[in-house]
């Protein structure tokens, strides 16, 4: 490969990597977005969202080593996957917001996001315990087609990934800003009380945003399984990591800026890696954040909102 | 637990001194017990003793067997990986040292993040260097995402890993193609196949239900060498303290299924042997002993 051609692999690589931790804001900046909560258990809910495909494919009879699918069974087979996960990480979503967070919410201070940290260990650890500390293998369901574009190429794994999420966040900026429900939202993240008051339930909201988020998240994990191929207890740690700084540099609460931060990662870290050493990546990144949070404190597409009084 | 860790006189340690880490130090501190470490150590020796031979002695002869098998013979170039622990870190600048001493170029090192998913980025570039082969010092919790993605990525490079990646269940955990002609080493003589230990390994499957690795048997022969020392000891009607243990295991010279254990002035096992295998169709299979020289 010549020189020229390296930039452009790493270049798609990031744009890719990029697209997964914007995946994975989306759904983490719209709950913060709705109920100013900062839901460190949204990366363990991606973590386990994974493991619930698993077993979800397990029961379908589709293993890592069983044959690979085509056509229409491939198919309702992601459908069948997609729409289980996401329902099964939503309402887990809503049971973790009904349990731990909802006696919280109206506590000023940090309690509410220390107990979301807790949730996320908790998860965490039950993962551990179940599935034990090795890799599992997830099935490639995904075709293993690639496209040469000059030296480089790009697979298909990684459009799908890239053009859903666009898609996604396009469907999130959409409901959130032409739905009567999106509406319901931005009113009860402007002022809950107020909300209240023009009759807007403003609990079943946050129990639908919780639910979105979480579902997001789900569908998040499965991309990810799809992609590498993979599981682990741990995926929720540095993944997560990754797209809350996505949706700190994009704007936390800006659906835009989560893809905008995440595809900025994404860059970030396969351009630095490339010419500064992978091992270098995490304090590339973060001498990154913390230049644009000096600068620009609200984050790249962030708005600037007044205090409330 | 804490009252028979202070009394012991003898620990046998199942693990590498530097990556049992957080665990291996408060216990190393609250006993005086002269350590036996079962499985090779790390550098510098955490232990008085070791049962199998330094991973500084792996390093140096994986890197003498891959430019002794020829497979370097036009120019060789290596890039070299580790996982950032203080096992892969050790074993990695082992590796690299020797590998520059035997005239083989590195082109490049490196860090992985174990936590990390993605290693396109690395790769990419490791890619675009164009080595004939890639060496992984580390364990299995980058080596199972780093074994897929580097067969997605340069399937044609020669790979190769330590002990850390003798692991029988990274096929499943990557699957069986892309752990397909790594090469990996184990700081032993081949014993699970040898005829002598045959029906040691038959009683020790029936026993733990999983397949032995040679370390098993390592593990097993330091156990019998702190008996004969006990034993030896006791005969010699000297009180069994720390002291005498340690001098009468210093002075060990006993016949095993391992061959001969006798120890040197540094507490190394006199007979370094390391093994070189690779994986072939799923399986571990047995290549030769790495030259010394």
């Amino acid at each position: 490969m010549s020189a020229l051609d390296v930039l452009l692999q790493q270049v798609v690589n990031g744009l890719a990597l990029g697209m997964m931790y914007a995946l994975l804001a989306l759904g983490f900046t719209m709950v913060y977005g709705i109920i100013e909560l900062i839901n460190f258990s949204h990366f363990s809910m991606f973590m386990t969202g994974t493991f619930v495909g698993l077993v979800v494919l397990d029961l379908m009879g589709v293993t890592p080593v069983s044959a690979s699918l085509t056509g229409l069974s491939l198919v309702g087979t992601l459908l069948v996957l997609f729409v289980v996960t996401m329902a099964v990480t939503g309402l887990l979503g809503v049971l973790i917001e009904r349990i731990c967070l909802r006696s919280v919410r109206r506590v000023s201070g940090t309690a509410p996001m220390i107990t979301t940290i807790g949730v996320a260990f908790v998860l965490i650890n039950v993962m551990l315990l179940y599935w034990g500390p090795q890799t599992q293998r997830f099935p490639q369901l995904l075709p293993n087609w690639r496209w040469p574009l000059g030296g480089a190429e790009v697979t298909f794994k990684q459009l799908v990934l890239f053009v859903v999420g666009l898609l996604l966040m396009v469907a999130l900026w959409h409901l959130v800003r032409r739905t009567t429900l999106g509406k319901a939202m931005r009113a009860t993240a402007q002022d809950a009380d107020a909300a209240r008051m023009m009759g807007i339930d403003v609990d079943r909201v946050v129990v639908l945003t919780f639910f979105l988020g979480s579902a997001l998240a789900g569908a998040g994990s499965l991309f990810f399984g799809l992609y590498y191929g993979f599981t682990s207890y741990y995926i929720g740690y540095t993944t997560g990591l990754r797209a809350f700084t996505s949706a700190v540099l994009g704007g936390i609460g800006s659906i835009p800026g989560a893809v905008l931060g995440g595809l900025f990662i994404g860059l970030t870290q396969s351009l630095g890696g490339q010419f500064l050493g992978v091992k270098w990546t995490d304090v590339i990144i973060f001498s990154i954040l913390i230049s644009v949070m000096v600068f620009r404190p609200n984050g790249l597409l962030g708005a600037h909102t007044p205090q409330k009084a | 637990m804490a009252n028979w860790i202070e009394r012991a006189a003898v620990l046998a340690w199942p693990l590498q001194g530097r990556r049992a880490g957080c665990s291996y130090q408060p216990i190393r501190r609250r006993t005086k017990g002269v350590p036996l470490s079962i499985s090779p150590a790390d550098e510098p020796p955490c232990g008085p003793f070791r049962a199998a031979p330094f991973h500084e002695a792996s390093g140096h002869f994986r890197a003498h067997g891959e430019a002794r098998e020829g497979e370097f013979r036009k120019g060789p170039y290596t890039y070299v990986l580790d996982d950032g622990g203080a096992f892969g870190v050790g074993i990695a600048d082992s590796f690299q040292r020797r590998a520059q001493e035997l005239g083989v170029k590195v082109v490049g090192r490196d860090r992985l993040d174990p936590k990390e998913p993605d290693y396109k980025t690395v790769l990419t570039k490791i890619k675009g260097l164009n080595p004939d082969a890639l060496y992984y010092g580390g364990v299995m919790q980058a080596a199972a995402k780093l074994a897929p993605q580097a067969y997605e990525v340069m399937p044609r490079a020669i790979k190769a890993g330590s002990d850390g990646v003798y692991d029988l269940s990274w096929p499943k955990q990557s699957g069986k193609e892309a752990v397909e002609g790594w090469f990996c080493s184990q700081a032993s003589p081949e014993l699970v196949t040898a005829p002598k230990v045959e029906a040691w390994v038959t009683k020790f499957k029936s026993d733990m239900k999983c397949d032995p690795t040679n370390y098993a048997i390592t593990a097993y022969n330091a156990v019998y060498v702190i008996a004969d020392a006990v034993e030896r000891t006791a005969k010699a009607g000297k009180p069994l303290t720390r002291t005498n243990l340690r001098d009468a295991i210093q002075a060990t010279k006993v016949g095993s299924i391992q061959g001969p254990i006798a120890f040197d002035a540094n507490g190394d096992i006199l007979t370094k042997t390391v093994s070189i295998y690779q994986w072939r169709d799923g399986e571990i299979k047995y290549v030769a002993v790495a030259p010394e020289k």
